[in-house]
């Protein structure tokens, strides 16, 4: 069989594998990537790259934000933080329908300045907004649903991994795209909560409005923002004064959420206890999914499907904006299947010298393939935040989370077509800078 | 008989030097065994990174892999003399050097695989915010390396911060590090002009990189190929090496025109007086190596002559 | 309805491999725990020294190494707690017992497959001893790293296999 036809039949396999043997995501593109890996290349360099992938992936310092904003989170759960700081939030906005998942949705932007990472930034945000957002009477749908997109802002909204990655394997000046990406992860983050006051107008139940509040209420919640308030400023300054690097910022994190919470005395050894255990469930199981990822992505590569589809589609005679839209279509089909790294290792070698023949802006271009491919990460079958999100939630079903999430799919198509149809979007802030 | 594919598998992205070699391989290969070979070619580290590269070629993972030497430190205690900081001025002595070096001890740590190139990045320079024009200006000061690059930072007193290149760029613009101690191709590659403007041509220690291929792979090609494969090996890893000096040059020349960067020379007495400060980790290897039955002195003697002879050959 | 002597007999078989389970997964659990607070402990000491020009050589490579152990002693622990989101939109059509049938299949597959990569995890880690690979900064051994992994994959292995007899007995049960 043509490795070709092996790659595609793997990806048929995995569908299997996931929806009729109710075997886990990650374990799932692991078997699968090793079954296929096998017949592509053979069994023994595919028991070989299983054991590789899993060492190399596991001892990768950069995934050890994953664990620490996790634990950041979980404690900011079990102390209460996030409870005095949801509580300040429904007394300012409660009233608003859907007010919270706005609130959480700029929360997710906030912390994606922090935070390079979609699934770091998914996992914290669902300890942290996920018990408030039901304790208030929001439907899981909205709940799951606004987290899981309003992580995608982690790697919009610079520092993020994808950009470097992108910066790197391009040579553009990594501090340009973190520029250019800015206003449109802005962009997005407006359109997130446009969705979010539609969705609740067309079913209020989805994000019930809350009691009207008196100004001295709401000023008397404030005293309940404080915590967070103190440890998001410690956290950016560390990260803008240097006192540690962003992979360092989790753990430096969790650290000032335990102190800030040892200080409020709202730490007990059992809560403690709690925010450890869920802590190393959580990250375990998103590293899996990562890992998984990344064998599922070396069996794909070996079979070259996605060098040939995207040579063959860099080669079309077929006018600019189709090879352009083509592109875009690649990366929102790939990313919807392999990891968002694995993907852009592949493709920008192909497709930015095409892009840059076309003459479309280099930074334009690749601030479009950071949204498209990151679109991947709330789009089945293997959506990460999804995942993350519907592992923090166990009561919540995975098809539960889709559903929320596609609420706010037209708001990342919409963004997409701005950014497109607007380049100065782009490009404008970095031009200013020269 | 039909065509033989082989797979090529890269950890650096696609528009470094290691990556350029590998494509102006597959160049030169596909050319010369008049399609009888074909290479798919992996930059990345979409296929094997740079720490399972060799256990990944011996295992068949990809049939061919390119793997920098330093990254897996112990684990080729021979060819880790290349790397000391013992002055090389370019890669071309370092390669001419390297591969004689090979050919002559025949590395027990590399028996298990086909060697087709031997190469090495430019020696280090030290790359940073603030003019480092004397000893006293590296006290203290906080410069990213990683492997081979540590020590030689200690010894000057320096603080060396081991960091992967993506956290690099961000680290500078905040200040955790200051500088970085690398080849100065990335100063284009990777944009690092843009907030280091200053080099310090120091010469410290190279990477040595290997373009290694499975045995079993190697063993079933035909005799003409092999003779094709054995050919170009040296000629190829000279040929990178002069690709990697005029990178570094260039990359220099474009840093100087678009963001006024600055080369610093050492006096003679200071890069041997620098030099000199580095020697307790020859002597640290030198110990290492002997203690583990490896002819390290008489390594290090023929590096030495090597060094001497080509230097000669190739002035800079 | 089950043969009562033949479930007593089941729960007897396992009962002494899910007690020998449930203490090595709990064991890792708090290993790791150990390693999370030990390796927060590190960053912080580096932040806190790097202003006196005296940071922690090495921090980069602490971490990478200690993650590797926590997410590999809490994968046992993981699969106990059912952590690992698996979908079930299609596999809710399908009928009770062919339910049972797919996630026996699904479960024995993915025993089959970790416990061959746990063994493949150690053969990694006898390699890395042998060809005395060392870390880059501090230059310590890292196979016993690779043992850790190995050992978390075991651990896990043995989990599902439990949870695979679990189905299995509850396959019957249809029956
Ligand atoms: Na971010
Ligand atoms: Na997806």
């Amino acid at each position: 069989m043509e490795p070709l036809t092996i790659g595609l039949l793997g990806i048929a396999a995995l569908m299997v594998v996931i929806f009729f043997l109710r075997v886990p995501v990650g374990f799932a593109m692991a078997l699968v990537g090793f079954a296929g890996f096998a017949m592509v290349v053979n069994p023994t360099a595919a028991v070989s790259v299983t054991a590789n992938s899993i060492w190399a992936t596991f001892t990768k310092y950069s995934l050890t934000v994953i664990p620490f904003f996790i634990l950041m989170g979980n404690i900011c759960f079990h102390a209460g933080v996030s409870k005095r700081l949801y509580r300040a939030a429904y007394m300012w906005i409660g009233h608003i329908r859907g007010g919270l998942a706005m609130a959480t949705v700029a929360a997710c932007a906030g912390f994606a300045a922090i935070c390079g990472s979609n699934a770091a930034t998914a996992a914290t945000m669902s300890a942290v907004a996920l018990p408030e957002m039901k304790k208030y009477g929001y439907s899981n749908k909205l709940s799951t649903g606004s987290v899981a997109s309003g992580a995608t802002l982690g790697v919009v909204i610079p520092p993020s991994v994808v950009l470097i990655i992108i910066g790197l394997s391009t040579g553009e000046s990594i501090a340009e795209l973190f520029f250019a990406a800015l206003i449109p992860g802005l962009i997005l983050t407006a359109l997130f909560m446009a969705s979010i006051w539609g969705v609740c107008k067309m079913n209020p139940e989805l994000g019930p409005r809350g009691p009207a509040t008196s100004w001295r209420e709401k000023v008397r919640s404030l005293s309940g923002s404080i915590e967070m308030l103190v440890l998001f400023t410690l956290i950016m300054m560390g990260l803008y004064m240097g006192w540690f690097t962003p992979t360092e910022a989790g753990a430096a994190g969790a650290f000032f959420a335990l102190l800030i919470a040892i200080i409020g005395r709202q730490m007990t050894l059992e809560k403690f206890k709690a925010a450890l255990r869920d802590t190393m469930s959580t990250s375990c199981m998103i590293l899996v999914i990562v890992t998984g990822a990344v064998i599922f992505g070396r069996f794909l590569t070996v079979t070259r499907l996605p060098y040939e589809t995207a040579t063959w589609a860099a080669a079309l005679p077929i006018p600019k904006v189709a090879v352009l839209l083509l592109m875009l279509a690649i990366y929102a089909i790939g990313g919807a299947i392999m990891d968002a790294l694995g993907l852009l290792m592949i493709t920008i070698p192909i497709f930015f010298p095409v892009a840059l023949q076309l003459g479309y802006d280099p930074l334009w271009f690749a601030v479009l393939i950071t949204l498209v491919t990151t679109m991947g990460a709330i789009t089945p079958p293997v959506g990460v935040n999804t995942f993350v999100v519907a592992g923090m939630a166990p009561e919540v079903p995975l098809t539960t989370v889709f559903k929320g999430v596609s609420y706010f799919l037209v708001a990342f198509i919409l963004a997409i077509a701005l950014v497109m149809a607007v380049p100065s979007t782009a490009t404008w802030l970095p031009a200013l800078l020269h | 008989f039909g065509a033989t594919t082989l797979t090529y598998a890269n950890f650096p992205p696609a528009p470094t030097f290691p990556c350029v070699q590998m494509e102006e391989w597959k160049k030169k290969v596909e050319a010369a065994t008049e399609g009888k070979v074909k290479v798919d070619t992996f930059p990345g580290s979409t296929l094997l990174g740079a720490k399972n590269m060799m256990d990944g070629v011996i295992d068949g993972i990809a049939d061919i892999g390119c793997l920098a030497f330093p990254y897996q430190p112990g684990r080729f205690p021979l060819l880790e003399g290349v790397d000391l900081p013992i002055g090389f001025t370019n890669s071309k002595v370092a390669n001419a050097v390297l591969w004689d070096l090979f050919v002559k001890y025949n590395p027990e740590s590399l028996k298990k695989v086909k060697v087709l190139a031997l190469f090495t990045a430019p020696p280090a320079d030290i790359m940073s915010k603030d003019p480092i024009r004397k000893i006293e200006d590296l006290k203290g000061y906080e410069l990213r390396a990683t492997g081979a690059g540590v020590k030689p930072l200690e010894l000057l007193g320096a603080i060396p911060v081991a960091m992967p290149m993506s956290e690099t760029p961000d680290a500078l613009q905040k200040g955790v590090v200051k500088g970085v101690l690398s080849s100065t191709d990335i100063l284009k590659d990777f944009k690092f002009a843009e907030t280091c403007k200053f080099v310090t041509d120091t010469n410290f220690q190279t990477t040595a990189f290997g373009v290694v291929m499975n045995m079993d792979k190697w063993n079933a090609l035909p005799d003409d190929v092999k003779k094709v494969f054995d050919g170009l090996a040296k000629e190829h890893s000279m040929w990178t090496g002069k690709y990697v000096d005029d990178h570094g040059d260039e990359s220099i020349a474009w840093s100087k025109e678009n963001h006024n960067l600055e080369v610093i020379s050492l006096t003679a007495t200071q890069y041997k007086e620098w030099h000199d400060m580095m020697s307790p980790i020859t002597d640290a290897w030198l110990e290492r190596t002997s203690a583990k039955d490896l002819p390290a002195k008489e390594f290090l003697a023929d590096l030495l002559s090597l060094k001497e002879k080509y230097e000669a050959e190739y002035a800079k | 309805m089950p043969n009562s002597s033949e479930e007593s007999a089941n729960i007897t078989l396992t009962a002494p491999l899910r007690r020998a389970v449930g203490l090595l997964n709990t064991l890792t659990l708090w290993l790791g725990v150990g390693v999370v607070i030990a390796t927060m402990l590190v960053v912080v000491a580096n932040m806190l020294l790097r202003p006196f020009q005296h940071p922690i050589q090495g921090t980069f490579e602490l971490m990478g190494f200690g993650g590797a152990i926590i997410t590999a002693f809490a994968l046992g622990y993981s699969q106990e707690r059912k952590s690992h989101i698996a979908v079930t939109i299609l596999f809710d059509l399908m009928g009770p017992k062919t339910q049972r049938v797919a996630d026996a299949a699904g479960k024995l597959l993915c025993v089959a497959f970790f416990g061959f990569t746990a063994y493949k995890l150690t053969l990694l880690g006898l390699n890395l001893r042998e060809t005395g690979e060392v870390s880059e900064t501090l230059r310590f051994v890292t196979y016993p790293v690779a043992f850790c992994v190995a050992l978390g994959f075991f651990s896990l292995t043995l989990s599902l296999f439990i949870d695979a007899l679990d189905d299995l007995a509850a396959m019957r049960e249809v029956n």
